[in-house]
C-alpha cells in the first residue's frame, strides 16, 4: 500500500507548539470533529463564478517531510507522489481535479485509454506523436517498455503491479537488463505499444497511471537508482534536487516549457520550492506566519485543535486520500477462527472512542472500502451499531457462548503514533468483553512484515491500508484474497480465504470499476456482514490541508485529490 | 592511563561518584560500621530522605489498592468516551478532539485524581504502577551491576595477568560507548525480537530486558574503581599473610578482599539504583526501554510532552515523581557516604 | 585507540544484524514484497553476502564517504557533516556555561564547607543531578517559552546566517543540558578543592606567608582543577560526538545525536554504524588530549 510518511520518531519538538499556542487565544476550544469536509469542491477545473479565472504565476514554498526517493520507480509515499507525479507523465494519468473526478483514468502519453481485446488480455496503445521530454528528446513507445523493465529490475515498491504482464516474472528472475519482456511490444516507427496480460485485469491499467509509472527517455532512465540526479520527463514541471537530506533538504519544481501533453494540467505556479524537514510543528508555524505557503503534513498534538479553531479560513479537513483503518482478525487460528468471536469484536468497538485518539480526525465507518472509492456505498444501518453505539453486552454474550471467556489474546500494534494508543484501546475493549488481552508492540519498520508472516501467529492487531490507486481491487485483492494470503509477507494479515471473494475479485478486476461499482459494494457488504465479519474496520483517517494567506484557497485548493492528496498543479496564489 | 567515558548521563554520579567514594578508606577505631551508623543517625536530612524513599516504595506497593478501591480502574482500561459528573457539570474524560481532562483531585470521588491521559486512562493509577516498574528495574539492575562489578573487579584486580588484560580491554571498550546510545541501541534491537541465550528465552516485552541492559551498561563504572581498590589491597600485609597460610586465590578474593570492599559497595548501591531509575526513564522516553502497556514514568513523560499546552499535568506529574525518587536516593546515598567517611566534613580553617 | 574503535564497530554491527526480524530488504521492497523483488533488493544492497563481508563493505563505505542510509537513501557522510554544527554549538556553549558556574559554585561551597550555604548548594546540585534533561527541557520550554513568551521555539539557526537568533535559540538547550552538569561538576570541584587544601605543597605555600586568597587562587584552584578537567574533557568529547541525544531531540536541534536517535529507532543500520564510531572517536580523542593536559598541568608529573 502507499505509505503516508509521518514524523519519524515519537519525539516531537515541544517548543514550537508552545510558541504557537502563545500567539493565539484559548487553547481549549474543543472543536467538533469535522466530518463534513470544508469546501471540498468536486469541480474538476479552476475558473469559478467568483473572482474570475485563477491567477497564473508565482513561486511558493511547501513544507514537507519530502519524497522517500527522487527516483520515479523507487518512491512509495504519498508525499513523494504529490511532488513527483508532476515531473514524469506516464502512459496514462489521472484527471487533475478534486473529489470523485480526480479518480478518473485519462490518457497521458497515450492518445486514449483503449478497450481491451482478446478476452481482456490485450491492450493496444497509440503514443501521441511529437511529444518531447524536457531535454528535447522525443517520446517513444520503447521508453514505456524501458520503464516497466526498470521497475522490475530494480525491484521498485510497485513493481509487482506489472506481474500480470506476460513474461514479467521471468524477466525479474533473469536479473539481466537486456532480458526479453514478451508481453510488451513497442513499435517506435508507428508509435504503437501492445501490452499482453496473463489474465484480464483492469488494475494493470491503473498501474500505468500512477506516478511510479513515470516515463523518461530510455537512454537516460538507466537501471540504477537516480535519486539526486533525476532523468528528464514529460511533465508540467522539471525537478532539481538542491539537497536530498531528509532533515533539511530542498527540491525545486520549475515550469517545464517543453511540456506538451494536452490532457494533463499545466499548473498555475511558476515554481514550487519543496522545503524538506522532519519537524511538523515548525512547518505548521511557518505556514501560519507565511514563511511556507502549504504543508503536506497534518498538524499534530496540541497544534491540531488550535489551527482548526484559529485559521478556519485556510485550513481544510475532511475525508481525503482514501484509506481505511481496521483491526485484522486472524481467521486461521484461535480464537478468531470462530465467527462468534469475530462478531463480538465488531459489536464492541466504538469508533467515537477511537476518534478521540485521532484528535477528532477520523470518519467512523463500517465498510472496508473508503469513501471516494468507486464501489463505496456506506453500509447503513451499520449492522454492529444500528443506533450509533456499540453493543457491549451482546459482545460479551457472544464470547461466552463460544466458550471463549478468559481466552488469552495478544493484540499487535506498532510504535508509530497513535498506534500504541489504538492498540491499548483494543486490548482494553477485549478485556471488557471477556478475553484476556495483552499487547505486543513492534517497531513500525518491522511491523507489517511480521504480522504478514503466518509464522508469527498474530491473532489480532492494528492494520491500515492507503490506496495505491483508485480501484476497489486494490483493497479487496490485497487484503482478502487467497492469492494475497500466500505471499510472504502478506497484506492479507487475517489470512482470509474465501472462494466467493476470490471469484468475485477475479471477475470484477477484469472490468473497469465504474461498470461494476455496485458489485464491489455488494462484496464490501458481504465481507463486513455478521455472517462473515472477516475484519473490523472502524474509520477513515481524515486529511487536512493548511495554506498560508497568500494562497487562493477557494478556487485553487487542489483538495481533496483522491490520488495525490492535494493536486499541486491546481494550486494558485491570490 | 585509563579511558574514561562520559555522556550526559554517565556523569550522573556515575564515573565521578563511584571514583570519589572508592578513594576513601575506612576510619579506624571502634568498629567502622558502628561509627558510620552513629554518624548517619545524626544526619537528619539524609535520614529524612531515606524515609521519603521508603514512603515511595510504600506507595508503589499500595498501587493495586488505589487502583481497585479508590479509582476503580486498571492501568490499561480506557475511559475514552466516559463522562464525569461533578456537581452539576459534565466533563468528558477525553474531549472529542482528544484533549484529556486535568487533575480532578477528589471531585470525582478519587477517580482521575491526577487527571487522564489521552487514552482515557487514570494518571494516578499509572503513576503508582510506574513507580513499581521503576523501583523493580532500579533495584534489580543495581543488583546485577553490583554483583557483576564486584566479580569483575576481584578477578581483574587480584588475578592480574591475562585475566586482567582481557577484562580491562573489554572495560575500555565499554567505556568509550556512551551509556545512552548503547542503551538505546540494545533496547531497540532487543525490543523487536526478544533475547535468546542458550535455553533462556525472553519475550520482547519482558521487563527483564531493560533490567539486563541497564544492569550491564553500568558495570564498568563500578568495576573500575573497585578494581583500583583491589589492586591496592593486594599489596597489603594481611593478604600476604593469607597467601603464606596457603589460602587459594578464590578464597582470598571472596573471604579476605571482598569484606573490605563492603563499605564502598554500600556507598555505591543507592547511587546505582538512582542511576538505573534515571537511565530507564531516558530509555523509555526514547522508546527503547519498557514496552507499552507496562506503565513507565519515562514513557508517560514522552507522551505528555506532545500535549504540554493543553494537558501539562501529563508531563509535570510523572517527572516530579521521578525527580523525587532519584533525589531521595541521591541524598540518602550522600548521607551514607558522609557517614562512612568523615573527611568530607573538613573545613577550611580561618586564620 | 584503533582497537577500541574497531571493537565498538563490531559490537554495533552485531547488535543490529544478529537480531531477528530486522530484515531491511522487506522494508525497502515496500508493497512489492514478492520473493523475486526481495531477492533483487538483497542482491543490490549486498544483503545476500555473509555477515563479515557486509561488515567489511559497510566500514569501507564509512571511510570513503559513500555510505547510504536505508530509510532515506541519502549519503550519511553529508548528513553528518551538516548535523555537526548544531551539536558543536550546543556542546561548546553548554560546556563553557557549566564549567563557569561549576567552578564558582564549587569554590564557594568549598570555602563554606560544612556551613548552611554549603549544604544548600550541595542539595541544589543533587537536585540538578536528579532531573532528567528531557523533562527539564520540556518544562523550560513550557514556562519560559509558552507562559512567559521570552524564548523562541526549538530548532536551530546557523551562526553564519544570524548570530543573534543562533544564540537565542540555544539558550534554553544550553541551560537544560548545563543544569545536569553543573550539579555534577560543582560537587567535583568542591571535593577536589577540599582534597587539595590538605596537600603538602599548599601547606608550604601558606608557611611562606601567602594570604588565604592568594593560596586559594594560585595553587589550590589550579591543582584541584586537574582531575576535573580530565572528566570535563570526556564529557565534552561525548557531547560533541552526539551524546546529548535527548537534549537535541527535545529541542529539535537537528544535530548528530538526534540523527543517531532517529536512525536507531528506524533500525537504519548505516547511520548508526557511522555515528557510533564517530562518537567513540571523539570520546577517545578527548581522553587523549586530556591525558596530555593532565600531565602538563600537574607539577608533580611535570617535574618528575
Amino acid at each position: 500500500m502507499r505509505k503516508y510518511r509521518g514524523p519519524v520518531a515519537a519525539i516531537v519538538a515541544v517548543a514550537a507548539a508552545l510558541a504557537l499556542a502563545a500567539c493565539g487565544g484559548s487553547s481549549n476550544s474543543s472543536s467538533s470533529s469535522a466530518s463534513g469536509a470544508a469546501s471540498a469542491s468536486s469541480s474538476t477545473s479552476s475558473s469559478s463564478a467568483t473572482g474570475g479565472a485563477p491567477k497564473s504565476g508565482g513561486t511558493i514554498k511547501i513544507g514537507t517531510v519530502g519524497p522517500d526517493s527522487y527516483d520515479p520507480q523507487e518512491y512509495q509515499t504519498v508525499q513523494a507522489d504529490s511532488a513527483l507525479h508532476l515531473v514524469w507523465t506516464g502512459l496514462l494519468a489521472f484527471k487533475d481535479g478534486t473529489g470523485q473526478a480526480s479518480t478518473e483514468l485519462i490518457p497521458g502519453l497515450a492518445e486514449s485509454v483503449p478497450q481491451p481485446t482478446d478476452g481482456g488480455k490485450t491492450y493496444v496503445f497509440q503514443i501521441r506523436p511529437n511529444l518531447h521530454y524536457s531535454d528535447g528528446e522525443p517520446v517513444k513507445p520503447s521508453d514505456v517498455v524501458n520503464m516497466v523493465k526498470r521497475n522490475l529490475f530494480l525491484g521498485g515498491p510497485f513493481s509487482s503491479f506489472y506481474d500480470d504482464i506476460v513474461g514479467a516474472t521471468a524477466y525479474t528472475a533473469a536479473k539481466k537488463q537486456t532480458a526479453p519482456l514478451p508481453g510488451m511490444i513497442a513499435d517506435d516507427a508507428s508509435g504503437k505499444l501492445t501490452i499482453k496480460l496473463v489474465q484480464p485485469d483492469t488494475r494493470v491499467l491503473y498501474a500505468f497511471a500512477i506516478g511510479e509509472a513515470g516515463v523518461g527517455p530510455a537512454s537516460k532512465a538507466i537501471f540504477k537508482n537516480t535519486t539526486g540526479n533525476p532523468f528528464p520527463g514529460d511533465g508540467p514541471y522539471t525537478l532539481k534536487v538542491v539537497n536530498p537530506s531528509p532533515t533539511n533538504g530542498e527540491f525545486i519544481l520549475t515550469k517545464n516549457p517543453k511540456f506538451d501533453v494536452p490532457t494533463v494540467a499545466k499548473g498555475y505556479l511558476d515554481q514550487i520550492d519543496g522545503m524538506v524537514s522532519t519537524n511538523v510543528n515548525t512547518m505548521t508555524e511557518n505556514v501560519i506566519n507565511g514563511t511556507y505557503d502549504y504543508m503536506t503534513e497534518d498538524p499534530v498534538g496540541d497544534l491540531l485543535p488550535q489551527v482548526e479553531s484559529q485559521y478556519k479560513d485556510r485550513f481544510l479537513i475532511g475525508p481525503g486520500y482514501p484509506n481505511t483503518y481496521y483491526f485484522f482478525l486472524n481467521n486461521t487460528i484461535a480464537p478468531f477462527n470462530k465467527l462468534a468471536a469475530r462478531q463480538a469484536v465488531n459489536y464492541a468497538i466504538d469508533p467515537t472512542a477511537l476518534q478521540r485518539i485521532f484528535g477528532g480526525r477520523l470518519h467512523p465507518t463500517c465498510n472496508l472500502l473508503p469513501p471516494g472509492m468507486v464501489g463505496y456505498t456506506a453500509i447503513s444501518p451499520c449492522p454492529w451499531r444500528p443506533n450509533g453505539t456499540p453493543q457491549l453486552s451482546k459482545a460479551q454474550a457472544l464470547v461466552k457462548s463460544a466458550g471463549l471467556t478468559g481466552a488469552p489474546v495478544t493484540v499487535w500494534t506498532n510504535t508509530k503514533d497513535p498506534r500504541p494508543a489504538i492498540g491499548a484501546y483494543l486490548a482494553s475493549v477485549l478485556n471488557q468483553i471477556g478475553f484476556k488481552a495483552t499487547i505486543k508492540s513492534l517497531n513500525q519498520t518491522v511491523y507489517f512484515s511480521t504480522i504478514g508472516d503466518p509464522k508469527s501467529k498474530a491473532q489480532i492487531g492494528f492494520d491500515d491500508w492507503f490506496q495505491d490507486f483508485p480501484h476497489a481491487g486494490d483493497f479487496m485483492g490485497n487484503l482478502l484474497t487467497t492469492a494475497a494470503a500466500k505471499s510472504i509477507p502478506s497484506f492479507n494479515s487475517g489470512f482470509v480465504s474465501d472462494p466467493h471473494i476470490d471469484q468475485q475479485v477475479n471477475a470484477l478486476d477484469a472490468q473497469q470499476p465504474p461498470a461494476v461499482a455496485s458489485q464491489w459494494a455488494a462484496l464490501d457488504a458481504y465481507v463486513n456482514s455478521p455472517t462473515h465479519a472477516y475484519l473490523v474496520p472502524y474509520g477513515n483517517e481524515e486529511d487536512t490541508a493548511f495554506y498560508s494567506t497568500r494562497m487562493n484557497v477557494t478556487q485553487c485548493s487542489g483538495y481533496p485529490n483522491l490520488v495525490h492528496r492535494v493536486d499541486w498543479a491546481l494550486l494558485c496564489l491570490k | 592511563m585509563a579511558i574514561e567515558p562520559a555522556s550526559e548521563l554517565s556523569s550522573v554520579e556515575g564515573a565521578t561518584g563511584f571514583e570519589a567514594a572508592a578513594e576513601r578508606e575506612h576510619a579506624v577505631g571502634i568498629g567502622p560500621w558502628r561509627l558510620a551508623g552513629r554518624r548517619l543517625r545524626r544526619n537528619k536530612v539524609a535520614l529524612a530522605f531515606g524515609v521519603l524513599f521508603l514512603l515511595l516504595v510504600g506507595l508503589a506497593l499500595a498501587a493495586p489498592l488505589w487502583a481497585k478501591d479508590v479509582a476503580h480502574t486498571t492501568t490499561s482500561a480506557n475511559h475514552l468516551t466516559e463522562i464525569l459528573h461533578e456537581g452539576n457539570k459534565q466533563v468528558y474524560v477525553v474531549s472529542l478532539s482528544g484533549v484529556p481532562v486535568g487533575p480532578q483531585w477528589f471531585a470525582a470521588g478519587g477517580k482521575f485524581f491526577l487527571g487522564a491521559d489521552d487514552n482515557g486512562r487514570d494518571v494516578m493509577v499509572r503513576l503508582l504502577y510506574g513507580a513499581r516498574t521503576s523501583l523493580e528495574i532500579g533495584i534489580a539492575a543495581a543488583l546485577i551491576t553490583t554483583v557483576l562489578a564486584v566479580v569483575v573487579a576481584l578477578f581483574a584486580g587480584y588475578l592480574r595477568g591475562i585475566t586482567d588484560t582481557v577484562l580491562s580491554r573489554i572495560m575500555d571498550i565499554m567505556w568509550a560507548f556512551p551509556v545512552v546510545i548503547l542503551g538505546v541501541a540494545l533496547g531497540t534491537a532487543l525490543s523487536i525480537g526478544g533475547l535468546k541465550v542458550g535455553p533462556v528465552t525472553l519475550q520482547s516485552g519482558s521487563i527483564a530486558i531493560p533490567i539486563l541492559i541497564i544492569g550491564f551498561v553500568y558495570v564498568v563504572y563500578m568495576a573500575r574503581p573497585l578494581r583500583g581498590q583491589v589492586l591496592s589491597m593486594r599489596e597489603k600485609e594481611f593478604i600476604e599473610a593469607a597467601r603464606a597460610q596457603g589460602m587459594g586465590s578464590f578464597r582470598i578474593m571472596f573471604t579476605e578482599i571482598l569484606p573490605n570492599l563492603a563499605s564502598t559497595i554500600v556507598v555505591f548501591f543507592p547511587l546505582a539504583i538512582a542511576n538505573a531509575i534515571l537511565l530507564e526513564a531516558y530509555l523509555s522516553f526514547l522508546g527503547a526501554g519498557v514496552q507499552p502497556p507496562t506503565p513507565s514514568w519515562g514513557e508517560m513523560i514522552s507522551e505528555g510532552i506532545d500535549r504540554i499546552t493543553t494537558a501539562p499535568h501529563l508531563t509535570i506529574v510523572p517527572g516530579l515523581m521521578l525527580v523525587l525518587t532519584v533525589l531521595a536516593l541521591n541524598i540518602f546515598g550522600e548521607g551514607v557516604r558522609d557517614a562512612l567517611d568523615p573527611r568530607s566534613k573538613v573545613r577550611i580553617s580561618d586564620n | 585507540m584503533i582497537a577500541v574503535l574497531f571493537a565498538i564497530s563490531v559490537i554495533t554491527f552485531a547488535i543490529f544484524n544478529v537480531i531477528p526480524n530486522g530484515d531491511p530488504a522487506f522494508r525497502l521492497a515496500g508493497h512489492s514484497a514478492t520473493p523475486a523483488t526481495i531477492a533483487t533488493i538483497r542482491h543490490e544492497w549486498g544483503f545476500d553476502k555473509p555477515v563479515y563481508v557486509q561488515y567489511e563493505k559497510t566500514m569501507e563505505k564509512i571511510f570513503n564517504g559513500t555510505l547510504i542510509s536505508y530509510s532515506t537513501q541519502t549519503n550519511v557522510d553529508t548528513e553528518i557533516r551538516h548535523d555537526i554544527w548544531p551539536t558543536i554549538s550546543l556542546a561548546v556553549g553548554a560546556a563553557l556555561l557549566w564549567m563557569f558556574f561549576a567552578i564558582c559554585l564549587g569554590m564557594y561551597s568549598a570555602l563554606k564547607a560544612g556551613k548552611i550555604s554549603d549544604r544548600f548548594l550541595t542539595a541544589l546540585a543533587l537536585v540538578g543531578i536528579s532531573m532528567p534533561v528531557f523533562w527539564v527541557g520540556a518544562l523550560l520550554s513550557y514556562y519560559l517559552g509558552f507562559k512567559a513568551g521570552i524564548f523562541p521555539n526549538g530548532g536551530y539557526t546557523s551562526l553564519t546566517s544570524n548570530p543573534v537568533q543562533w544564540a537565542w535559540h540555544l539558550i534554553l538547550p544550553w541551560t537544560a543540558l548545563s543544569i545536569l552538569f553543573i550539579g555534577v561538576y560543582s560537587r567535583l570541584v568542591r571535593s577536589s578543592i577540599l582534597d587539595t587544601i590538605n596537600e603538602d605543597f599548599v601547606r608550604t605555600a601558606r608557611s611562606k606567608g601567602l594570604g588565604q586568597r592568594q593560596v586559594l587562587l594560585k595553587h589550590v584552584l589550579r591543582n584541584s582543577l586537574i582531575p576535573v578537567i580530565s572528566l570535563w574533557g570526556l564529557d565534552f568529547g561525548a557531547i560533541i560526538g552526539g551524546g546529548a541525544i535527548v537534549t537535541e531531540s527535545v529541542f529539535n536541534l537537528g544535530g548528530v545525536g538526534q540523527y543517531a536517535a532517529n536512525s536507531i529507532q528506524s533500525l537504519d543500520v548505516p547511520p548508526v554504524m557511522a555515528l557510533t564510531i564517530f562518537i567513540a572517536f571523539f570520546v577517545v580523542l578527548f581522553n587523549t588530549i586530556v591525558d596530555i593536559m593532565y600531565a602538563w598541568l600537574d607539577p608533580r608529573i611535570r617535574l618528575s
